[in-house]
């Protein structure tokens, strides 16, 4: 999260030093001021931070250990909200911790805090907390869970506010350096692949977008060496893992690079000029920036034992993997241009990044694929256009920003080429394409559904017998659906389009539809589900069966689309695929916590106190045949000290008990006697943030159904987008971009490109506040 | 304004986590090492019983189908010194044979700690080294490892097989709360990332400095000329740092490269246990050589800490025929059927086959500035990802420890029944852990783990230690 106050944080144990001033104090949080010491007459402050130093940073470091669950080290830390209890600070929870005897902390055998240093403590929450020169410091305004926000206020907008977010930088991440060199993000057991880099997304982080902290360590430089090198080969004429640069061919400026045994400054400059901006910054680089690539190539070059193709094509290979270690192939910027008035506007080149990445997951001129016999983008490259606005300037345009938010957000399929499905040549071959629906989205915003509904993972979750209780076990046919949803998940024996690509086309109709999009998602029931007409083997024959559909299906994209009875779905929250991601591993598993903590977080953006708060067993007991999943989560979680947490999901969770662990509509379930009963989704609402919400509910269609009608969800689902496409959380300065958001997205009947094209030509996207000094 | 230097310094922080291991990194006097071996499948008591203490404890331990005896355990810990552990089902190979020495005599192994914290299933996730929910907490080998790093270039080797069809996978380590770390799953890039600043000779050495020493002049101006506020400052420092590590290690392993080449296994392409591991791949030959890998780093001083995690973010591996002809999973759930407990029971004997040849290579190697053996300074711990079978509960952990006798272990050839789970005297996973911590030099090391409340008694197992 935002750690604009560490500084601050370390700005304040030099002040504790009284007179030693920063050109002496090396900052080091193991020797500040001693209360009581020469100094004399501490404010409470300083002695906090004494206490901090001589009592909590052995097991609070940088790394916690020892148990220890969050740092405690700076003012920041202190002041953030406890994961324990948002509802308090850091500060708070620890005097409520060092007074009490049952658990002290610090916890036996170290010697407790003395009352004089818990007074202190006291003393200085009450004061606000200030840093111990007397001043408040930064303002305390990060709140490092942005559900803890009143989602009313931020909703409620002050002509004239700005957004407060800074400028940054981002490093980029798996999937984007994937497609940024024409990878594939599908790949099989063995082989390279460019998505074997090590660029992963933080794990703390709701969203990929946001790279809050991430940079390179050591691990993650050594391990992108061996894949980046690959990266080299387009500018070296070979291919691999089908990425093209056909540039190289086709411009014969760039020969003297390959033919020539000294090639002049001038050959090298324009080889590696065109390198940088088509196939490492996918920018103009600054002439600083290819001035020293140049020299490093002309080392490089000389070191040659002897000239030959091969030789040149390892030096090139070389430059290659130097220029992407540089700054500037590895974080994205959003600095700006000169400041005004505390704030700059973001380059015509930042804009183009920005847009690129987010509506389409790459960035603008993005290396192509070759997937015979197509290329999977125009030689120029993937959003070339974008590239082509940043670089004329006229994406500082709101027009021009509009018209390709329209080209690149999605689309119905058109057989560009004379082939479906254009937009996945570089992942699938045209069989497996032709299976898909015809709706699609760009990468983008494909990924904000993905990560916001959370099932990307789901082959990961593991699923044991994946029909119980379903009608498929009961009528024999627990094996072919076992055999079956396994092959959805991994398609080991490709016949249909994936699991995870069914729902990927079930939500790209919605989308591109852009009517009412998000009552729409909760309450669908039209599905893309695969057709088991040309069934070959067992693992074929089970294929709908998650989808409580046994009928064979024509296997064309229209007979894909397969309308659901009223009473068994109602949109993405019953979908299969949603609910197996959410779901445990066997039937009666507790997925009522997992679903409802989903519902809680995702769609109320309410906030849980994390398990890693808990310290407890926290799990059910064993497996009974006349205990289900109600029975035994109930009775692991009755207790009081269980409801804090739970009574804000097992209510929301409860409803989804008509399906099983992997989303198949249950026929039965266990009984209290030992026997069968009907399957139970039933549950009560109170006390929702929305009052609207509240009272008995049938099951999840119901659910889905009311969900669907509350304008708090919707503003729910505002502000998960804004999440996403800003790669931020929102703030309360955010609230004139998020309330034009709803408003862009009510005017136009649900319009969910009208409301990302509301964001993308928003103050908030094109600006940044320029940093205090000290920050 | 601050240096870089200072703010490093000052604040160390999760975001710097190689460098605040650095500061810690001289700690500890004499040579130690720590393997840790996981199975991710569970490994259950049964296969690591010997004949001696399965009559020792009676009662269901002597009927051979079950596979758990909880009833047996007593109140009291029992320890069964001088056990012959080889006797057990998975543990043969511990034995001496034809020019292996034995290896009874240096090893002891545990039943009935228990880790309820770190729930059960098919896998604890990072719960098995952090005694923490999963994802709460660091896991051991993040946090022991700054202490016995002493100098190696490597902080930890975290090396694994998976069914998963990835390279890198991050589920049993992690560097702190939702902070995980990778374990290479494929055996070729571990190869490379290990050892290709060694393999390539001068050329190659020359061409790393040369790449680092213009990432770093890159970086560096950047960051002087770096207008943003200081956390996003903090990226670029944290990258300009990791740039000048990486630099000064290309020194190092250059300085080292002539005492690790004899050690260095064949490459990929030539090694018939990647060559021959067919699709999807044998999970035994993989393993086999990520444990290659693992002994070459840990003979050269490349790394004193490793992690070797077989069936990691993936439990479903396969194996030759000779093994099995269906993969893990579904000989889990056919476990009563046929010959398939003996297909797991094996799979677990050529897992400690590993560890043995692992432990026998490092008792013939003679410790460098100290007495004894390679062997004597490094503890070996082989346990599963998750507890005591394959839907495991979490109430009993398994554990077999090979040598670190000159760390104080006492790996004599001893086996210790803890009380079960919900007995009083039952003791954790974590004190295991704690046991290490004190084997390794730290005093203080008694609270490791997140039980809280439901911690039953920190600090080391007197039955292992002291």
């Amino acid at each position: 999260m935002n750690r604009v106050l560490l500084l601050a944080g370390l700005l304040s144990l030099v002040a504790c030093k009284g007179n030693i001033g920063p050109s002496t104090n090396n900052g080091d949080p193991n020797n500040p001021g001693e209360p009581g010491g020469s100094g004399g007459n501490l404010a409470a402050a300083c002695v906090v931070q004494s206490v901090l130093a001589n009592r909590c940073a052995s097991c609070h470091g940088a790394l916690p250990t020892q148990g220890a669950t969050m740092p405690l080290r700076t003012l920041h830390d202190m002041r953030v909200s406890s994961a324990m209890d948002g509802k308090l600070s850091n500060a708070q929870r620890a005097l409520i911790r060092m007074r009490d005897d049952a658990s002290p902390m610090p916890p036996a055998p170290h010697e407790r805090a003395s009352t004089a240093e818990r007074t202190a403590l006291e003393t200085w929450i009450k004061e606000g907390m200030p840093l111990c020169n007397g001043t408040d410091g930064p303002a305390a305004t990060v709140v490092p869970e942005p559900n803890l926000l009143n989602q009313s206020a931020l909703f409620t907008c002050t002509e004239g506010a700005r957004s407060d977010a800074p400028t940054r930088i981002r490093r980029v991440n798996r999937r984007e350096f994937t497609r940024n060199v024409g990878g594939s993000v599908e790949r099989s057991w063995t082989g390279f692949s460019f998505y074997d880099n090590p660029l992963d997304p933080s794990a703390i982080e709701q969203y990929s977008s946001w790279a809050t902290d991430e940079t390179l360590d050591e691990a993650t430089v050594e391990l992108f060496l061996p894949v980046v090198g690959e990266a080299a080969a387009p500018w070296t004429m070979n291919y691999p893992d089908g990425n093209r640069m056909e540039r190289v061919f086709t411009d014969n400026r760039f020969s003297c690079m390959f033919n020539d045994a000294n090639p002049s400054d001038t050959c090298k400059r324009f080889h590696l000029g065109q390198m940088l901006e088509f196939g490492v910054f996918f920018r103009p680089p600054t002439e600083d920036e290819l001035t020293r690539l140049t020299a490093f190539a002309t080392a490089v070059i000389a070191q040659e034992p002897s000239y030959s193709p091969q030789n040149r094509a390892d030096s090139i290979t070389r430059i290659s993997n130097a220029a992407w270690m540089m700054t500037g192939a590895m974080f994205r910027r959003e600095m700006g241009g000169k400041p005004a008035d505390g704030r700059v506007e973001l380059t015509s080149q930042e804009l183009g990044s920005q847009l690129a990445y987010a509506l389409a997951g790459r960035a603008p001129s993005a290396t192509p694929s070759f997937v015979w016999p197509y290329y999977s983008a125009p030689l120029e490259g993937h959003l070339a256009d974008v590239a082509l606005a940043a670089k004329d300037g006229s994406l500082t345009q709101d027009a021009t920003t509009t018209a390709l938010i329209k080209k690149y957000l999605g689309g119905v399929d058109t057989n560009e080429n004379g082939t479906p499905r254009f937009d996945l040549v570089q992942d699938y071959n045209e069989e497996q394409r032709s299976k898909r629906g015809q709706y699609w989205l760009g990468d983008g915003v494909a990924g904000f559904f993905r990560e916001w509904l959370g099932y990307e993972h789901v082959s990961a979750v593991f699923k044991e017998s994946p029909a119980a209780t379903s009608r498929f076990e009961l009528e024999g046919l627990g094996y072919i659906s076992s055999v079956s949803y396994d092959n959805l998940l991994t398609n080991f024996h490709p016949l249909e389009p994936t699991f995870i690509q069914q729902f990927d086309d079930l939500i790209a109709r919605v989308v591109v539809e852009d009517r009412d999009v998000l009552a729409n998602l909760l309450t669908t029931r039209t599905f893309y589900v695969p057709s088991m007409q040309n069934a070959a083997y067992d693992s074929h024959k089970g294929l709908s069966f998650p989808y409580n559909v046994s009928e064979i299906l024509p296997a064309t994209v229209a007979g894909r689309w397969k309308t659901l009875p009223a009473t068994e779905r109602a949109g993405v929250l019953t979908h299969p695929v949603w609910l197996a991601a959410h779901g445990g591993n066997f039937e009666d598993d507790p997925s009522i916590v997992h679903r409802g903590k989903w519902v809680r977080e995702n769609l109320l953006c309410g906030f849980v106190p994390p398990l890693s708060s808990v310290q407890v067993a926290a799990k059910v007991g064993p497996h009974a045949a006349d205990k289900n999943a109600r029975r035994r989560l109930q009775e692991a979680t009755a207790g009081a000290q269980c409801q804090g947490c739970h009574r804000l999901m097992e209510p929301l969770g409860l409803p989804f008990e008509i399906y099983n662990h992997a989303g198949f509509l249950r026929a039965q379930d266990h009984s209290t006697s030992g026997g069968w009963t009907t399957p139970d989704g039933s549950s009560t609402l109170t006390s929702m943030p929305d009052s609207a919400l509240d009272g008995p509910v049938r099951d999840a269609v119901e659910l889905s159904e009311r969900l669907a009608t509350s304008p708090y969800v919707k503003r729910c689902f505002v502000r998960q987008a804004f999440r996403y496409f800003m790669g931020r959380p929102e703030n309360l300065s955010d609230a004139c971009t998020l309330t034009r958001m709803e408003q862009a997205y009510d005017q136009n009947n649900g319009s969910f490109s009208k409301m990302l094209t509301t964001l993308m030509t928003s103050d908030t996207w094109k600006t940044r506040r320029v940093p205090q000094a000290g920050e | 304004m601050f240096s870089r230097r200072t703010v490093l310094k000052g604040m160390a922080a999760g975001l710097f986590a190689p460098y605040f291991h650095d500061v810690y990194a001289q700690s500890s006097a004499l040579p130690a090492r720590l393997v840790l071996v996981l199975e991710c499948n569970g490994v259950y008591p049964r296969a690591l019983l010997s004949t001696g203490t399965r009559a020792a404890l009676g009662g269901s331990a002597n009927n051979a189908s079950e596979r758990l005896f909880w009833d047996a355990y007593k109140d009291t810990p029992l320890v069964r010194e001088g056990d012959n552990l080889a006797s057990a089902i998975s543990l043969g190979p511990l034995a001496a044979s034809s020019g292996n020495i034995d290896l009874v005599n240096r090893s002891a192994v545990l039943l009935g700690l228990s880790s309820l914290i770190a729930g059960g299933g098919h896998s604890s996730g990072t719960g098995a080294l952090s005694c923490a929910v999963n994802g709460a907490g660091a896991t051991f080998d993040a946090v022991i490892a700054p202490r016995l790093r002493r100098g190696a270039p490597f902080d930890v080797l975290r090396l694994g097989t998976s069914s998963a069809r990835v390279s890198i996978v991050y589920e049993t380590c992690a560097l702190g709360p939702r902070k995980p770390a990778g374990i290479i799953v494929n055996p070729s890039l571990a190869f490379d990332s290990t050892f290709g600043s060694l393999l390539g000779g001068s050329t190659n050495g020359r061409d790393r400095k040369m790449l680092f020493d213009f990432a770093l002049a890159d970086s560096r101006k950047a960051l002087a000329e770096f207008s943003g506020n200081s956390n996003e400052r903090l990226k670029l420092e944290r990258y300009v740092s990791s740039l000048e590590s990486l630099r000064t290690r290309e020194d190092q392993l250059a300085g080292m490269a002539d005492r690790v080449r004899p050690y260095l296994p064949l490459a990929p392409k030539d090694n018939p246990l990647l060559t021959g591991a067919g699709s999807p791949p044998d999970s035994l030959k993989w393993f086999e050589a990520q444990f290659q890998i693992a002994t070459a780093a840990l003979l050269g001083g490349l790394t004193n800490t490793v992690v070797l995690a077989t069936g990691t973010s993936g439990f479903d591996v396969s194996y030759s025929p000779d093994v099995s002809d269906v993969p893990r999973h579904s000989l889990q759930h056919g476990l009563d059927a046929g010959q398939n407990w003996d297909r797991v029971a094996e799979v677990t004997r050529r897992h400690v086959q590993l560890v043995a040849k692992l432990a026998r290579t490092l008792a013939a190697t003679p410790e460098v500035g100290a007495s004894g053996s390679m062997l004597d300074h490094t503890a070996i711990v082989f346990m599963s990802d998750n507890g005591e079978q394959h839907h495991s509960t979490s109430r009993e952990w398994p554990k077999l420890v090979v040598g670190g006798n000159a760390l104080g272990l006492k790996t004599d050839g001893r086996t210790v029944v803890y009380p079960k789970f919900d007995a009083a005297r039952n003791r954790q996973v974590s004190n295991l852990f704690n046991t290490l911590g004190h084997a390794f030099g730290d005093a203080d090391f008694n609270t490791f783990g997140q039980e809280g409340s439901t911690r039953i008694a920190p600090g080391p197992l007197s039955e292992l230690y002291g």
